[in-house]
């Protein structure tokens, strides 16, 4: 049983984090290799705005809103100026700024281990979610937030105006420019909650495990979970993250630790050999990568 | 009648190479159905791609004149706003979203209409196309051609535009749909006091529906004028309808005449 706690926990970590890369992926065809970098800056956010407040309650939105809000930013100042470039010259942009985004990242808060949770006075404690399975409530957190997270995506994508757009600018962008809709608005805006959702998970680690640049790892592995699922199909980075969880969880406990880091780099190199569109992408969308 | 939209000496070149257009000049008045003529590559789609703002996604640029919609200059805009403005395009291919459902296509777009008119926009083009109102949840990418057709047409009018584009409105499609989709295309019209130019290959469509059509070859307007007229001019029945004086021709036939005639 605690098997299977661990198992959706970090297939949680894994959803919450990809979703980021599949969103602005759908969208606007470009694939964020930064989004492992911004996710850490969003977990830097909350560190900067707890040294401000010891109040949780106003700490964590604050971060939250400046990571939404500097999202828009890296498209608005940098990626916009990429639109009509070669999807290469979109991907290498985003390698550079990870880049950049890790050594501005040591200049300002260094590269020590840090807890942004002592600030906050916030203490995790052990719960107990199966029989004989027991998890911190911050992981029982980020599950729920996880799952709030897609319910709210599918609704936004599915039901609302704004969301049917983004749809339709992923599936035709010259034909969703002769409807009326402004595509730098719709990828700024698909940049901010891509960056928000990343920085959530990024700020429930953080508040759970301490903080470092190897936060970026944990990003990294998330997108085989995007791309075992399919880079265009949220379902599939649900369910990709749960086979990369899985996998990952099960080799560590019946073959060997050190296998963590590995796991899901194998997955996704089989995956690109057996299916290289994913469980729930489409052909034609690999084709764009 | 007001004119609501004038080009004028438009130049368009693709990739600082290729000439399109070479000074094309026309007119549209306020509520006017004008169509324009053209062999393949006559610069029809690039007029209209031009006019809507779209060409600079095509790698291709105004490189001398100007379009004015209503007193505004609109070369140099970004598209989305040229629809804002009042324009919307009906393009000859990938005119809908094949993902969403008929409904969701109509929902997405975004134009000066909102709240209420947008919601009449949408009850207009159900009781003008009641195909699309008995499809409204399928898929738009299981429509067939007549039916993507409606759509596009549909969608365009909930951009709420004083003037519509269309490129190849029959291409494709087959002689009864065409029929039908004039007739609706008509009475919306009338309902909407709507400007419409329109590009087409097929001259007995275009002078059904137009009251007023330029012939463009090889990127400028060579003749222009009436439906009456130009459907009587000699050279255009040869070139465009194949029933010229002469009686019916074959295709090289008739493009040799068109060359010939349409110069002299």
């Amino acid at each position: 049983m605690q098997l299977v706690a661990n198992i959706i926990v970090l297939s949680a970590i894994y959803a919450l984090i990809s979703c980021g890369y599949v969103l602005i992926y759908r969208v606007s065809r470009v694939l964020n290799l930064a989004h492992g970098e911004l996710m850490m800056v969003g977990a830097y956010l909350l560190l900067m705005t707890a040294s401000f407040t010891s109040n949780p309650m106003v700490a964590i939105p604050v971060a939250a809103v400046l990571s939404l809000t500097m999202g828009a930013l890296v498209y608005l100042l940098l990626m916009r100026r990429m639109t009509g470039e070669s999807v290469l010259a979109a991907i290498l942009t985003t390698i550079a700024l990870g880049i950049l985004l890790r050594g501005l990242i040591v200049i300002f808060f260094s590269a020590a281990h840090q807890y942004p949770a002592v600030p906050l006075g916030i203490h995790s404690s052990s719960v107990q979610v199966l029989p004989g399975a027991r998890i911190s409530s911050l992981s029982l957190i980020l599950v729920v937030v996880t799952a709030l997270v897609y319910a709210s995506l599918f609704a936004f994508l599915r039901l609302s105006r704004w969301g049917l757009r983004m749809q339709a600018a992923g599936q035709n962008p010259l034909l969703a420019a002769q409807r009326g809709i402004n595509l730098h608005a719709i990828y700024a805006m698909v940049w901010a909650i891509s960056m928000f959702t990343g920085s959530v998970a990024g700020m429930l680690i953080s508040l759970d495990a301490g903080l470092d640049q190897t936060l970026i790892m944990i990003g990294l592995k998330a997108f085989p979970a995007a791309l075992v699922g399919g880079l265009d199909s949220l379902l599939g980075a649900l369910i990709g993250s749960l086979i990369v969880a899985a996998a990952e969880v099960l080799l560590i406990q019946y073959v060997n630790p050190l296998l963590a880091d590995v796991v899901p780099f194998l997955i996704l190199i089989v995956m690109l050999v057996v299916r290289p569109w994913g469980l729930f992408g489409t052909r034609e969308a690999l084709d764009r990568v | 009648m007001s004119t609501l939209l004038t080009v004028k000496n438009l130049h368009v070149s693709y990739q600082r190479a290729i000439t399109a257009l070479t000074g094309v000049s026309l007119s549209v008045d306020a509520g006017q159905i004008v169509a324009i003529l053209g062999a393949n590559g006559a610069g029809k789609t690039t007029t209209l791609r031009a006019i809507s703002g779209f060409i600079g996604l095509d790698n291709a640029r105004v490189t001398q004149g100007s379009i004015r919609f209503d007193g505004t200059e609109l070369a140099r805009r970004p598209p989305y706003q040229i629809t804002r403005q009042g324009i919307a395009l009906v393009p000859e291919r990938d005119k809908v979203f094949p993902n969403l459902s008929v409904h969701e296509n109509l929902e997405v777009v975004s134009s000066r209409s909102a709240g209420a008119e947008r919601a009449r926009l949408q009850d207009l083009v159900y009781t003008h196309f009641p195909r699309l109102a008995a499809l409204k949840k399928r898929e738009a990418g299981l429509l067939s051609g007549g039916e993507r057709q409606m759509l596009a047409l549909g969608s365009a009018i909930v951009c709420a535009p004083r003037l519509m584009l269309i490129d190849e409105l029959s291409l494709g499609l087959a002689p009864v749909i065409v029929e039908e989709i004039v007739e609706h295309l008509k009475s919306i019209r009338t309902d909407l006091g709507l400007t419409i130019l329109l590009v087409e290959q097929s001259a007995a469509v275009a002078f059904r529906l137009a009251e007023h059509a330029f012939v463009m070859e090889h990127g400028e307007v060579v003749l222009s004028g009436s439906s009456a007229e130009l459907e009587s001019n000699d050279a255009v029945r040869n070139a465009y309808l194949g029933t010229g004086s002469e009686g019916r021709r074959s295709y090289r036939d008739l493009a040799m005449a068109r060359d010939k005639e349409l110069k002299a």
